[in-house]
């Protein structure tokens, strides 16, 4: 069927817990998308990645039908998993709270390029260095 | 009194949307939004993101002493980040797992066509035919000229027992109003597996799943079978690119109805199909889009 697109958004919400609360009540109230369908749907094709982000990049049509693809977990959950910490630093500044390595900052980097906004991988390296000195991990 | 919601918009630059999403993140447990800015490409499929433009990153936090802090948090945090500019407006919570139907209500083709979702009560005038559908993940709600355009059209043009296929079937909205409407048996065919599941279900909702059959896949050459009616709504290149093989799978005298087009476009589309032995028989248009209807000629 002809598909004529309204718009395009992207949740950041934990695979298998999709539910009509905020951000995706409001996200996709406002475009008449059928919220228990995307939960539902989201929740079956996440369930087998409990415990991570998993970002849905929704596209909606004109009649407010709707599409959806799964995107891979945000740089931040895959420098934690590297790090082996638990959460980032509360004060990034002054606590490091661990540490990857260069080769771990290249595997993320690469891992991400699909959804990044990075011409090559050295600027993706960047970008995910970038989250690493927020998170407080140092890259050494 | 219901709860209130602070949906917190941070404005980011592309570089530092990782960072400043994991920050965010912390605050808003539930997830986030994110807007990336993009052109829509209305007629193909498709969007671009527009480079170097700031994303709209959106968390909610509740409006509560724990939701202060976190807002205070979160400003302290992104002091880090000049270039993020930070916006918060209320926001009231309502029952979002069904505010969205406020959207739809009964389609009413202005023929004997109707389509009503399943929470709506609808008493049908005697000389009504009820197609009952929920907006999904499959294109063809109702909600779009393209597929009214095509229904009124079938309307006039089915013929009883007349075999039907489907090109891009979606919802299955049309394979289920040409089986109301007393045709034979119908195929649908749609790209994307998700939405034949869809169509497969909704034929069931319509108690017509033993008049249609439903695959995924594309229509090509060596299709095999013919049909007195083919009715494809993709889009303007689509079809016309499918000119040969609509000319292959529509029998001499038969029907081919086409849509997902502007008007503009007609003529493109005109061109195409008479190229193949079709005469233009109908056209109709809604807001912009268009519709038209061709008959093949005998061989």
């Amino acid at each position: 069927m002809s598909k004529k697109i309204r718009a395009v958004l992207t949740l950041q919400i934990e695979a298998g817990k999709a539910n009509p609360a905020p951000p995706i009540g409001p996200a996709l109230g406002q475009h008449g998308v059928n919220i228990m369908e995307f939960c539902k749907e989201y929740n079956a094709r996440t369930q087998d990645q409990a415990g991570q982000v998993v970002p849905a990049q929704l596209t909606i049509y004109e009649d407010r039908s709707f599409s959806f693809v799964l995107r891979t977990p945000p740089a931040a959950d895959l420098i934690r998993k590297a790090a082996g910490i638990g959460k980032g630093s509360s004060n990034a500044r002054m606590d490091k709270v661990g540490r990857i390595s260069l080769v771990d900052l290249k595997k993320i980097a690469e891992a991400k390029m699909p959804d990044l906004n990075a011409n090559n991988v050295e600027e993706a390296m960047r970008i995910v260095e970038g989250t690493c000195r927020s998170m407080g991990v140092e890259v050494r | 009194m219901s709860t209130l919601w602070y949906e917190i918009t941070a404005s980011t630059p592309p570089g530092q949307v990782e960072a400043v999403s994991e920050i965010m993140r912390n605050a808003s447990p539930g997830g986030l939004s994110v807007e990336e800015p993009m052109d829509l490409i209305g007629m193909d499929e498709g969007f671009h993101v527009r480079e170097g433009e700031p994303v709209l990153i959106r968390a909610y936090l509740p409006v509560s002493e724990l939701g202060a802090v976190l807002t205070d948090d979160l400003r302290t945090r992104l002091q880090d980040f000049p270039g993020v500019e930070l916006t918060a407006k209320p926001l009231f919570e309502q029952d979002w797992s069904v505010s969205w139907r406020e959207f739809f209500g009964v389609v009413d083709t202005g023929g004997r066509l109707v389509i009503v979702p399943s929470w709506i009560e609808h008493e049908p005038r005697p000389d009504q035919l009820v197609i009952r559908l929920d907006p999904g993940q499959a294109f063809g709600t109702g909600h779009h000229e393209s597929t009214r355009l095509c229904m009124a059209s079938m309307e006039t043009l089915v013929e009883p027992g007349m075999t039907v296929l489907d090109v891009g079937t979606g919802s299955g909205v049309l394979a289920i109003a040409a089986v109301l409407l007393g045709s034979g048996p119908v195929t649908g065919i749609d790209i994307d597996p998700i939405a034949v599941d869809v169509a497969v279900e909704n034929t069931e909702v319509n108690g017509v799943a033993d008049r249609i059959t439903l695959r995924p896949g594309v229509l090509e050459p060596g299709h095999g079978a013919r049909y007195g009616m083919v009715v494809s709504n993709i889009n303007r290149d689509a079809n016309a690119a499918l000119a040969p093989a609509f000319a292959e799978v529509t029998e001499p005298g038969g029907v081919l109805i086409l849509s997902g087009f502007l008007a503009e476009h007609a003529a493109t589309v005109t061109a195409a199909m008479t190229a193949y032995g079709f005469r233009l028989r109908e056209k109709r248009h809604e807001r912009d889009w268009c519709m038209l209807a061709f008959i093949r000629k005998a061989e």
